[in-house]
């Protein structure tokens, strides 16, 4: 169902118009709008040796340069028809799922990807939009929300350490609780206070670690920063001999 | 994690009196903490000096305490209670430095008491300059520049690593006296050296100044399970420099990015961590340099403090409540939002609204100037909601009671450009009008910037205000249309303002809005910028689309609460508001309060079932009404501001519960009143107006001198006096009340050597009920709220006590008093006179229900709805077995060069109550909870005025019998000898050494007697308070004070201090 706010255009029906001739969301790859044509690379910390591949599904410049902090390289690929072409002489220890707009049940493609890379036993990690492809690519539902979270103020707490941070989100779709208490390979890892939705998880065998929210914060609070860039690194570095 | 089991008692710890920066927001923090403890089950123990409070209501706690915070008061109270542990958060410093005190004499450890919500190095670490500059070192963040220096030469050697302008702070000066900011070395080294000559312990704060940066303050709580949030963000409209107390704030911040935000949030969090403060809330504030960004921790408070209050009100998020919840161990993510009630507090409140705090002040009644600076000298302030920053802005101007309703300060056009600029230079009350000033005449946003250093986004807005008014003034009435009034009101302007521009009265504006469907819509503050569903009937008007309050269709009553606090309208009337709300709503009316101060008990979201965070302004309070079509309205409780109302809302046909609006008007058109009285029969000082000198001089001749003088138009400041001469008269007149026709000034016989009595009383309709009858300890002429009064008289004659009774009686059978009346007599000589009626709630009804064990504002309800005296079988406040003693507390220390000599003009800003069987007792925890230093033994320096010279005989002669020693100036020390009652002859100012002053600072002296002099030794008057005040040694400006010092002095010698029982609560 289609719904619309305004403060704008008040007769009822003329907006009603409006809102029924919008496409819907779940009908446009709106992340193919937003990524670029080709692969960059951005150089890190060179204290560390671990490099990534970042999946660009429209990538916050804020998330490249908290991986930078973490990671020796960052080869930013767009997921388009040159992926796996792309992809295929690059040297990585680890693959990031970058955020993005839209409905993520209807990318085509990543499932086999995601399969392959956790076949090979590559760590992946993942913010937002990655998070629920990874999810759906492993059979865990992606369900729109009642009321999504948009804002710099939602409280989620981290189960490794009973803390709350306040953390920056702006997401329609979330991984359903259902499905993930349903599957006994994941457990989740960080919980929206407000309404429980899933805001983390990882998988109990893989080194797989995603996260909900947007702990690049640029705008909203960077409390939470450390800690899941920090658990990034780890679960990229442990495979890692 | 789980609520702690292993505590049961808990004493929570209030604020004391009010006094300049710590007002009547404790009340507010500290009943929320004691009502959330209570439900979670605890035995709550509550001790606080301060009698008009709600938080010493004795239904608030399990059991309340109206005794002096002392050691060992609370050491008793703890035996007596067996206290397990103490919450000293939630009253200001007064409670910190109270907990403090306790563990410095062992006696937390003695009890094995545990304090809650704080420990004792944070408060260390918060508190101690070092400490605190040490702590944030280690976390890699600045904080200002500056050392303790006590010589010339370490000054100058300091200085030279500092960029300028330096600030220099003299140590244990008054107000910071002979300090200054430097622009210079040559201008630093004449201030350091001041510096150092002025300040007794030859010490000086020597601090880069941080004058014109930005200013910022962030509230953050902090759990036990290390979870943090910041509750808001506060700006400064003033830039550092002024108070923060006394500057204009704004919240959420407007002129942040959000990285610099998220950095300051960071730092917030990291210092929490560090200062250590494990439960609870603090306040942080920032000052950032708005040329680069460079960001100094100024201070953090480890504590609920005054910003907490606004936070809380400006969010709905009660941090007060909170804390205490979370000082004994539950977690934030456990508590849950009463506003959502579906979702924790372990969030951060977002904002679809903008809040503007303006301080109000009262310099008037201290002469001193109105200059702003880092010390604190608001008395209270006004909050304002609005949906842009120039809405709330104009409301909040609306809110202060200064006579205007925007901002818009009339006659700034008289003034020149020089004295405009300098307005703009040095921060006062006046500058945003003078800001508005500047913007007419054609001065660029980049100058005002340039002068007063206020963010440019700021004076922007302003600048909006003023192009909106000319917008206004060009147009024309008949052309108004719906979309430019709405535009209009959505920038601030009242129907007044658009009057004024548009030569309209303000009825026809508001007609004409109500035709054109131009109505105030209002909106919720919920917490969450409506993510979620709120709960919590909270409003805000505005004018925006969509209006959230709907009226309901059962029985309803508006209480007006009294605005802004200021002196002489206090947190009494508070007490008396939300008291009456509580009351309706027990009695299942719906009851909605209309207030706009943040301080209050009455503005918190639960007091009332609805609540308007509005202007006690017609215009705003006529909108709530056409809205909610109360079944009636109440304004006798919210002191003078909602009583001026009267009129007008009884011409729109409003309902006014309680004594009739002639009624009111009889008792205080003074022309009427005395007629009524002569009718009556009941004598009161004779008198007149006068619109010459001549005249003036006329009527005083021939009521005879001395007498009362002041103005008949009500414009703080010019004040009143009492004159002794025909040329004292004269003088005054010219300098002070420049009389002429539009400004006649009354003139009374000043009866000399009165007793005042003050009396609280109730009326139906017909009949009255006495509820008690004070009697002054200072005699009739100072200011019946600056009075010491004693519950019941101490010292009144039976005969005379039937005289008051029957004058009152008949006065509330004249006036048909429904509610409350407070008369205030003078007895002279045998003679009963009355001064003064007021048709209302009085200051003292807090304390005289307290004294009493009645809750009178309970009573005075349910007769303005209708009950009879007869029928409420209200218990006899009669002698109760106990003495009360009500001691007013000033805030002299604030204002340097202010003479704290007792006069007809009220300056105290709060008070405190003793209580004990004995008389001398009361009196003694009065001084004591007051802070009022009396002496056991020592010396004691008298110096009286030649009318007192007599009366002070027999004071002189029982500080000898109790063992002190005498010392006094030539005239009283002569006065002494001649009546064979030993002194030491001390020399004035300037006739040898050590003199008189040099005496006092030395710290020889333990208790000053000084009854005014008169004119021509005034100076040497004001120096000897000046240096009491400095010393804080007690200095006693009335002979009858000091009778009762020495009573007091006498029971001090010979006994021990004990608390009277709790508080009693008579039910009935």
């Amino acid at each position: 169902m289609k719904g619309g706010i305004t403060t704008e255009l008040l007769d009822p029906e003329e907006f009603l118009k409006q809102v029924k001739a919008s496409p819907s969301i779940s009908d446009v790859d709106l992340y193919k709008q937003v990524i670029s044509d080709k692969v960059e690379v951005f150089e890190g910390n060179p204290s560390v040796k671990e490099k990534i591949i970042a999946i660009d599904f429209g990538i916050k410049s804020n998330i490249i340069k908290d991986l930078q902090a973490k990671f020796n390289k960052i080869y930013l690929v767009p997921f388009d028809d040159n992926f796996e072409a792309n992809i295929a002489d690059l040297d990585y220890d680890g693959v990031f799922l970058s955020n993005g707009p839209g409905d993520p049940r209807i990318v085509k493609g990543i499932d086999k990807f995601i399969k392959q890379f956790a076949e090979n036993n590559i760590p992946l990690i993942a913010i937002c939009f990655g998070h629920q492809l990874i999810g759906q690519a492993f059979g865990l539902k992606t369900i729109k929300l009642p009321f999504g979270h948009h804002g710099g103020n939602h409280p989620v707490k981290y189960f490794d350490n009973g803390r709350v941070y306040i953390t920056a989100q702006n997401h329609n779709y979330a991984i359903s609780n259902e499905s993930l208490e349903a599957n006994e390979d994941w457990e989740m890892t960080w919980v929206n206070l407000y309404d429980h939705t899933v805001e983390g998880m990882k998988h109990k065998q893989l080194p797989i670690n995603c996260i909900q929210f947007h702990p690049e914060a640029s705008p909203g609070p960077r409390e939470a920063n450390e800690k899941v860039f920090e658990d990034f690194y780890k679960t990229v570095a442990k495979q890692d001999k | 994690m789980p609520l702690r089991q292993d505590i049961k008692r808990i004493l929570v710890i209030g604020a004391g009196p009010i006094v300049i920066g710590q007002a009547g927001e404790f009340d507010y923090s500290g009943s929320q903490a004691v009502k959330a403890l209570k439900k979670l089950g605890y035995y709550v123990v509550v001790i606080n000096s301060n009698p008009a409070t709600v938080m010493t209501d004795p239904e608030i706690a399990n059991k309340t305490y109206i005794e002096p915070i002392t050691n060992g008061i609370i050491e008793q109270i703890i035996q007596r209670d067996k206290i397990d542990a103490i919450l000293p958060t939630v009253g200001g410093q007064t409670a910190l430095n109270a907990a403090l005190d306790l563990e410095k004499e062992g006696i937390l450890k003695k009890y094995n008491i545990e304090l809650l919500g704080v420990n004792i190095k944070s408060i260390n670490i918060a508190e101690g300059r070092r400490e605190f500059k040490q702590a944030m070192d280690e976390i890699g963040l600045l904080s200002p520049e500056g050392e303790i220096i006590n010589t010339y030469e370490d000054a100058i050697a300091f200085a030279e690593h500092l960029d300028f302008p330096i600030i220099v702070r003299p140590s244990y000066t008054l107000g910071g006296t002979g300090g200054g900011v430097a622009e210079t070395m040559d201008e630093f080294k004449r201030i350091a050296r001041q510096g150092l000559d002025l300040s007794p312990i030859s010490e000086i704060l020597v601090e880069r100044s941080l004058i014109g940066w930005k200013e910022y303050e962030f509230e953050v709580m902090r759990d036990i399970a290390d979870n943090v949030v910041i509750v808001a963000s506060v700006e400064n409209f003033d830039p550092m420099g002024v108070h923060t107390g006394d500057s204009i704030t704004v919240a959420p911040a407007q002129t942040l990015t959000d990285d610099e935000y998220q950095t300051l949030r960071d730092y917030s969090i990291a210092i929490i961590r560090k200062v250590g403060v494990a439960t609870g809330g603090s306040n942080i504030q920032f000052g950032v340099n708005p040329a680069n960004g460079e960001v100094r921790v100024i201070e953090m408070n480890p504590r609920v403090s005054r910003s907490s209050a606004l936070v809380s009100k400006a969010t709905g998020y009660p941090i007060a409540k909170i804390a205490a919840q979370l000082a004994v161990g539950l977690t934030l993510d456990e508590i849950d939002n009463e506003i959502t009630q579906t979702t924790p507090v372990s969030f951060e409140p977002s904002l679809d609204y903008i809040i503007v705090k303006i301080p109000r002040w009262d310099f008037e009644k201290f002469k001193v100037p109105s200059n702003l600076t880092t010390q604190m000298k608001s008395v209270g302030e006004v909050m304002s909601i609005g949906s842009n920053f120039r809405e709330a802005f104009q409301k909040a101007f609306r809110s202060l009671e200064i006579g205007v309703d925007g901002l818009d300060y009339k006659g700034l056009d008289k003034f020149d450009d020089e004295y405009l600029i300098n307005k703009l230079i040095v921060p006062t009350p006046m500058r945003p009008f003078f800001i508005k000033e500047a913007y007419k005449r054609g001065m660029s946003l980049d100058e005002i910037q340039k002068h007063t250093n206020i963010d440019p986004w700021f004076l922007d807005n302003i600048l909006e205000i003023v192009e909106v008014e000319k917008e206004i003034s060009e147009s024309k009435f008949e052309e108004l249309d719906a979309e430019s009034l709405k535009s209009y009101k959505l920038h601030g302007f009242s129907d007044s303002q658009i009057g004024r521009l548009l030569n309209k009265d303000t009825e026809v504006i508001r007609s004409k809005r109500k035709e054109l469907k131009v109505l105030p819509t209002y909106k919720k503050v919920d917490t969450c910028a409506a993510e979620f569903e709120a709960h919590t009937p909270y409003y805000y008007s505005t004018y925006m689309n969509e209006n959230e309050s709907f009226s309901v269709d059962r029985k309803k009553i508006i209480v007006l609460g009294g605005g802004p606090f200021r002196i002489g309208q206090g947190i009494e009337f508070d007490y008396c508001a939300s008291q009456a709300s509580m009351i309706l709503k027990d009695m299942g009316i719906e009851t909605i309060m209309i207030n706009c101060n943040p301080e209050t008990v009455s503005t918190d979201y639960d007091t009332s079932d609805k609540l308007y965070f509005e202007p006690v302004f017609l215009e705003d309070v006529m909108n709530i009404i056409d809205l909610e079509k109360p079944d009636g309205v109440i304004l006798q409780l919210g002191g003078q501001t909602p009583l001026k109302l009267s009129k007008a809302l009884e011409d729109a046909g409003v309902k006014i519960l309680g004594t009739s609006q002639s009624n009111i008007d009889r008792a205080e058109d003074r022309g009427r009143f005395m007629e009524m009285l002569d009718e009556l029969q009941i004598a009161y000082p004779a008198g007149g107006t006068a619109n010459s000198i001549e005249e003036a001089t006329k009527i005083a001749l021939n009521i005879g001198f001395p007498v009362i003088v002041r103005p008949s138009y009500v414009l703080g400041g010019r004040g009143m006096a009492v004159v002794y001469d025909e040329v004292d008269l004269q003088h005054f007149i010219i300098e002070a009340a420049k009389v002429n026709e539009d400004h006649p000034v009354l003139i009374d016989k000043f009866l000399e050597h009165a007793y005042e009595v003050d009396v609280d009383a109730l009326g139906d309709g017909k009949s009255g009920v006495i509820a008690g009858i004070m009697q002054h300890i200072e005699e009739a002429g100072i200011h019946s709220g600056d009075s010491s009064s004693v519950l019941p008289t101490y010292l009144v004659e039976p005969h005379i006590i039937d005289k008051i009774r029957f004058a009152t009686y008949k006065i509330i059978e004249k006036l048909e008093i429904i509610g409350f009346i407070n008369i205030q007599f003078a007895v002279y000589r045998d003679n009963v006179f009355v001064i003064e009626v007021n048709p209302r709630a009085s200051r003292t009804v807090p304390f005289v229900s307290k004294s009493n064990g009645i809750a009178l504002t309970k009573v005075a309800v349910k007769l303005m709805l209708g009950e009879k005296i007869s029928d409420i079988k209200m218990p006899n406040p009669g002698f109760m077995g106990h003495y009360t003693v009500k001691c007013p507390v000033f805030s002299f220390s604030k204002f340097p060069g202010v003479d704290t000599v007792l006069g007809p003009e009220m300056r105290s800003t709060g008070e405190v109550m003793g209580i004990s069987e004995f008389f001398g007792e009361a009196y003694v925890k009065s001084q004591l909870a007051a802070g009022n230093h009396l002496p056991k033994s020592g010396n004691v320096f008298i110096s009286v005025n030649d009318f007192d010279k007599q009366e002070v005989l027999p004071v002189a002669r029982r500080l000898i019998e109790l063992g002190y020693e005498l010392w006094a100036t030539l005239g009283t020390h002569s006065a002494l000898q001649v009546a064979g009652i030993k002194s030491n002859l001390i020399p004035k100012i300037g006739a040898g050494s050590p003199n008189v002053i040099e005496k006092i600072q030395s710290g020889d002296i333990n208790l000053i007697i000084n009854t005014p002099l008169g004119r021509k030794a005034y100076q040497d008057d004001l120096s000897i308070r000046e240096a009491a005040l400095q010393k804080k040694i007690l200095c006693i400006t009335t002979i009858p004070a000091a009778k009762a010092a020495v009573d007091g002095m006498d029971w001090l010698q010979k006994n021990q201090i004990t608390i009277f029982g709790p508080i009693l609560n008579r039910t009935w």
